[in-house]
């Protein structure tokens, strides 16, 4: 995936360029927002990561911008912490996603994953299916090998989200920001108590396991390997 | 102290715009007023001459022109002052009188008359008279002005004294004035300048009063009141700041040390990272929680305000923390009035904050078996939540402690959470225009809050 990165911190931007492209993507840098803004306009990208705050211009005008000119590419800003509105107003502005600094680069490349793969799968398909599990949108019912599961809304919505992202990894912080609606660090056990109470529905009671914990990041859906 | 401060004050200056005004009012009316005074005379003085001139014309009439000479002879001795003039002349001869010499002009004059009474020198030889034939005789009344003079003075002296005494008085009176509230300003002066050197107790002294003065005071001493309770704050929190990301940061470096030991011996780091990594991640915590603190108690979050139903998030949460509680071993009720939205004007992300602080705290603090009541009232017009649970509680004389960034009750830190969550709940709630209150649950807390409601 082709993504541009407008970041003014020299040593950051260092290590994100590193670590997308060690992970497949290809990343131009550029260090501020008018250049982010006619990169964008002349150039065909894949996804922009555009940090809230730049010199020349900052990431809320360059995307406002955008929209105007109706150029739809996702994009993914990077905040400040303890902002408390920042996310709805880059939400509002039509950003698709937003990461506060500082982040682990784990919690980036699940993002971006995400964004791509949102992308790809714009049309509205009434149903998902990993493996031998399928999730009816409409109904709002899973169903594996077979047997009707019964879902409460957060079960539903966390299904919902890892099966979109199936083979990729879903950070515990994006469940939180999705399924919670929580944009901030609670130091709580909300995502694991819900976790396993879907997974006593919908992996416990057969074979093969689904839903695969990823030490210290998050969760991955994807059937046997 | 310095008069010329008490000439500069308010009052003072005030009380002697007033008294120009009031010498300048003072003078145009006693103008008028004296006008007014000598035209009434100098008319009451030509009547009173006609009056005399027309009886003496009436007795040449029934008496004859000798009888006229006659009343004349007898009356002057009692015009010896030299205030009315009577005299009678034939042919330019005075017949009888005071008057030795005939003055010229007929009907009323104003002028000089050669009178044989000796001229005062304080008066004025100034006289109104009435000169006219009396059957080939020519007889003369006259007045002197010298009552109009006596009047004027009268006049100016009473005005000049009012004047003086009034002025007098009112800048006495002004400079009390100003010498007080400069008393008072002094006061206000002193205050702020220990206040400016550090002095976090320094306070005006209130006297009860309700001048301008002292209203502002009172508003002073709450906003000194207020800084220095910021001030302090901010004072404890850097030294809990430091104190409580020194920790995590320790460990991190010691985590990050073992990664590279093991890594020299060829082992498998990962494990340490992990840790190191769980550690800033505790710090990022920390420092989102304080950024968002300080930014709310500062009024500069930028936070957009909008119709919030508080039964719906109440709702939502209370849904997902019953079952975080459940695996606690502990539980949660909710009691909200489903026909009633308890709208409020807030921040969703700052009230989902509040109330998950809140939840997670009672969770956290609660033993097993603790029963966690969530509860959604109206109470006088306003929207109330009361959280209460059956935990530890928190003591009386700690319940204003634990508002503080970084207070913690339980010393050894042994608890997860960055001693910011209550801090956080009562900067929410004060931004949101609400009160809260911590009382005692027999035995847990009892969280009262209140919300002015949208409606």
């Amino acid at each position: 995936m082709k993504i541009l990165l407008a970041e003014d911190d020299a040593k950051m931007a260092e290590y994100i360029v590193t670590g997308l492209t060690e992970n497949g993507h290809s990343v131009d840098h550029v260090i501020d927002g008018r250049e982010a803004l006619s990169y964008c306009l002349y150039n065909d990208c894949d996804l922009a990561i555009l940090d809230r705050m730049m010199p020349g211009m900052d990431g809320l005008s360059v995307l406002k911008a955008l929209r105007a000119a109706k150029k739809d590419l996702p994009v993914l800003f990077l905040t400040a912490l303890g902002q408390v509105d920042d996310r709805v107003e880059g939400l509002a502005a039509g950003g698709d996603d937003y990461l506060t600094k500082p982040f682990h680069f784990s919690e980036l490349l699940a993002r971006v994953g995400a964004l791509a793969r949102r992308r790809q799968n714009a049309g509205a398909e009434p149903t998902l299916k990993v493996h031998d599990l399928t999730l009816d949108l409409l109904a709002r019912t899973a169903n594996r090998q077979g047997t009707l599961v019964e879902l409460h809304t957060k079960e539903f919505n966390m299904l919902e989200i890892l099966m979109r992202n199936a083979g990729r990894v879903v950070t515990r912080t994006m469940l939180l920001e999705r399924v919670w609606n929580f944009n901030f660090e609670p130091n709580t056990t909300v995502v694991e108590t819900h976790m396993s109470r879907l997974r006593a529905k919908i992996d416990k009671p057969f074979d093969v396991p689904l839903i695969h914990t990823i030490r210290n990041t998050g969760y991955s859906m994807h059937g046997p390997r | 102290m310095d008069r010329g401060d008490v000439l500069s004050g308010a009052a003072f200056t005030a009380v002697l715009r007033s008294a120009i005004v009031f010498l300048l009012i003072l003078v145009a009316v006693g103008w008028a007023a004296l006008t007014y005074v000598q035209n009434n005379l100098q008319t009451e003085i030509r009547e009173d001459v006609k009056e005399h001139w027309d009886i003496l014309a009436a007795d040449h009439q029934t008496e004859g022109a000798d009888s006229v000479v006659e009343t004349i002879r007898h009356v002057r001795p009692l015009y010896v002052s030299g205030v009315r003039a009577l005299a009678i002349f034939d042919e330019g001869r005075r017949l009888a009188g005071n008057v030795i010499t005939q003055p010229p002009g007929e009907g009323f004059q104003r002028g000089p008359l050669d009178h044989e009474a000796p001229l005062s020198p304080a008066a004025s030889n100034e006289f109104i008279y009435y000169g006219g034939a009396l059957g080939g005789r020519w007889l003369v009344v006259g007045q002197r002005l010298d009552i109009l003079q006596h009047a004027r003075e009268a006049i100016v002296r009473t005005l000049a004294l009012t004047g003086f005494i009034v002025v007098l008085s009112m800048l006495a009176l002004g400079y009390f004035l100003s010498r007080r509230s400069l008393s008072r300003l002094r006061e206000i002066e002193a205050a702020l300048e220990r206040t400016s050197e550090g002095d976090t107790g320094a306070r005006i002294p209130e006297n009860g009063g309700d001048t301008q003065i002292d209203r502002m005071a009172r508003e002073m001493n709450r906003h000194l009141d207020r800084s220095s309770r910021l001030m302090t704050t901010t004072r404890n929190t850097a030294a809990a700041v430091a104190h409580d990301l020194k920790s995590p940061l320790g460990r991190a470096y010691l985590a990050l040390g073992r990664a590279q030991d093991q890594l020299t011996v060829g082992a498998d780091p990962s494990d340490a990272l992990f840790d190191a990594q769980d550690e800033l991640e505790q710090m990022r915590g920390v420092f989102d929680a304080y950024l968002q603190l300080s930014l709310i108690e500062a009024g500069t979050d930028n936070a957009r305000f909008e119709r919030v139903g508080m039964s719906a998030l109440v709702r939502d949460l209370a849904e997902t923390y019953s079952l975080v509680a459940e695996d606690a071993g502990q539980s949660l009720v909710t009691h909200v009035d489903d026909a009633d939205d308890y709208e409020i004007s807030g921040n969703p992300q700052m009230l989902h904050r509040l109330v998950v602080n809140l939840l997670q705290n009672a969770v956290n603090y609660g033993p097993n078996g603790n029963r966690i009541c969530m509860e959604l009232t109206r109470q006088s017009g306003d929207v109330a939540l009361v959280v209460t649970d059956h935990g530890p509680g928190i003591p009386e004389t700690a319940r204003d402690a634990v508002f503080q960034p970084f207070y913690r009750l339980d010393p050894s830190r042994t608890k997860p959470g960055s001693g910011l969550g209550l801090a956080l709940v009562r900067a929410i709630v004060e931004r949101h225009s609400g009160t809260i209150a911590l009382h005692d649950n027999d035995p847990g807390l009892r969280v009262e809050m209140r919300f002015p409601s949208l409606r």
